[in-house]
């Protein structure tokens, strides 16, 4: 019988490589995401005096 | 509207429609999230192990068909996906929700990483099973346009700038995309049947060994489990991308670290 | 209101009139490269006429896509269009037909030097004429739901080439295999009844799907 695991490693190997890109993918885009609403939020807060759309979401 | 009175709208009603506002959806998600990986992981173990240690010897074709575990349900998974996208994108234009625009936007890039895992699977399937690493059949044709499909509306939702604008017309090409892809399948197989010739039909695949369908059906489990997670991490990283911040709050200890400073206006729980 | 579309059918067509030149050329254009790109038998310019020529149908077509509501949208008279509510169908149908008439039409017609040039026969050439007059205007059709999705996008028209090539593909199967069929002697009607019925389908389908594409683009 022919040895196939070449293609066995290749099929499975790049499936595992997949997972792991994916995965890394969403981390990051994970943390960009909490990076920008950080600075978001830290922009809205310090429009607060006088700005009355960043009242409206503060409500405090 | 404030953002409490946003959330505090939707605390009655229907699951669904309670579960409809991005911000109360959030935390469900985060709950949802390492279960699902957990069960990805066991079905996928489990499965591989009758794949690969209980599952015979195929006499036909070696050891190479145990690729069959992972390229049939990497295949079924980006059919299954591009349905459910199009699914969210029918929600998304009849309801006008955001979260049903989210969940597609979600869903596109893991199902579109299914479609070239089966097709890279089926390649290297194809080489030591029939000689070669490409073969012009009905189903691995279907598999090519079908990444296609997904790169258009992948593409399209990168070319849009405004958000609300890139919801609607993603969800339309999935809309759009999900109806002719029955159509396109029937077409390619018309075309495929017409010119046989000498290849071999992918489909005429010998009578499976039960084992072999059991570990098959098991990985597919876990494929669809593993999608589901993947889609609920990146639709919450878009609801935190999308929704002002303070209407989001983890309210249990998710598995990962509760999302930035504690706001002062919302009622999470 | 049909009589309003057939009137703007003809306004549009002469505004489009030189641009009809553009697309007959480009399509004789290409299909003339494949066989300077390779050995020019006889046999094989027979088996892969019909499909260069569907496939130059298909890239001339995509060509003329971009054209068809961008300069419109740009100076704000597709939005004028949009607020008639009333004639807005009736206005979307006339260019899309406008559309077919330079751009489909010509090229079926035209089909036959192409025929000529890679050796098919008469009957050969019939179906494939009959086959791209029923599946060009499938490929407008079709063309004009993603020429109005890429309103909404920024970019070129690889985007547009993108969301519109793989759902014409199917009008390639057909159109491409009908000619085989022909010349095998199996007959070309189930192909071109299959063209026919698709064509039926697209022209209620597509209209509503690209007159959304549009309203979502204008919001």
């Amino acid at each position: 019988m022919k040895d196939h695991s070449f293609y066995i490693l290749m099929s499975y190997g790049v499936f595992a490589l997949v997972v792991l890109i994916e995965l890394y993918a969403l981390r990051r885009h994970r943390r960009r995401a909490i990076e920008e609403a950080k600075q978001m939020e830290a922009g809205m807060h310090r429009q607060a005096e006088g700005n009355s759309h960043a009242r409206e979401l503060d409500p405090s | 509207m404030k953002a409490s009175d946003a959330v505090k709208e939707h605390e009655s009603g229907p699951l669904w429609s309670r579960y409809a506002a991005p911000a109360r959806f959030f935390p469900l998600a985060g709950r949802l999230v390492v279960p699902f990986y957990v069960l990805a992981a066991i079905l996928g173990a489990i499965g591989l192990y009758i794949g690969f240690v209980i599952a015979p010897t195929d006499w036909q074709q070696g050891e190479s068909y145990r690729i069959v575990f992972i390229h049939v349900p990497a295949a079924w998974m980006s059919m299954i996906i591009y349905l459910a996208m199009a699914f969210w994108g029918l929600l998304a234009l009849v309801l006008n929700t955001r979260l049903s625009a989210m969940m597609l936007q979600a869903l596109a890039p893991t199902g579109a990483w299914m479609t070239f895992i089966a097709l890279w699977t089926g390649a290297f399937w194809g080489k030591p099973t029939w000689g070669t690493y490409w073969v012009w059949d009905a189903r691995i044709t279907s598999e090519l346009i079908l990444l296609f499909l997904y790169f258009g509306v992948i593409g399209l939702r990168a070319s849009i700038d405004d958000d609300r604008k890139a919801d609607k017309a993603c969800a339309l090409m999935a809309i759009v995309g999900a109806v002719n892809v029955p159509i396109i399948y029937f077409s390619v197989k018309w075309w495929n049947t017409l010119h046989q010739g000498a290849s071999v039909s992918l489909t005429a695949a010998p009578k499976m060994a039960q084992t072999m369908l059991v570990a098959m059906l098991i990985m597919t489990a876990a494929a669809w489990a593993y999608s589901i997670a993947t889609s609920l991490v990146r639709v919450r990283s878009l609801i935190i991308q999308r929704e002002p911040p303070s209407t989001i709050a983890d309210s249990s200890g998710g598995p990962q670290p509760a999302f930035a400073t504690s706001p002062p206006g919302s009622s999470g729980k | 209101m049909f009589f309003a579309s057939v009137q703007r059918d003809l306004r549009l067509l002469l505004r489009q009139g030189s641009e009809a030149w553009l697309v007959l050329v480009f399509f004789l254009l290409i299909a003339s490269l494949f066989p300077l790109a390779m050995q020019p038998e006889t046999k094989t310019l027979l088996a892969i006429g019909p499909g260069v020529t569907w496939v130059s149908a298909l890239l001339s077509v995509l060509l003329s896509m971009p054209r068809m509501f961008a300069a419109d949208a740009q100076d704000g008279s597709l939005e004028q269009m949009l607020l008639q509510s009333e004639a807005w169908m009736a206005m979307l149908l006339g260019k899309l037909v406008a559309h077919w008439l330079a751009s489909g039409l010509p090229l079926s017609l035209v089909a036959p030097l192409i025929g000529l040039q890679y050796g098919l026969d008469a009957g050969a050439i019939a179906v494939l004429v009959a086959g791209l007059l029923l599946g060009t205007p499938m490929l407008t059709l079709i063309g004009a739901i993603a020429a109005a999705l890429n309103l909404s996008a920024r970019g070129g028209g690889a985007l547009l080439a993108l969301l519109m090539l793989p759902l014409c593909i199917p009008v390639l199967v057909f159109g491409a295999g009908a000619v085989e069929a022909q010349s095998a002697g199996l007959g070309a009607e189930a192909h071109l009844s299959l063209l026919a019925a698709g064509l039926i389908i697209a022209s209620i389908l597509a209209p509503w799907a690209c007159s959304s594409a549009i309203k979502i683009a204008l919001d």
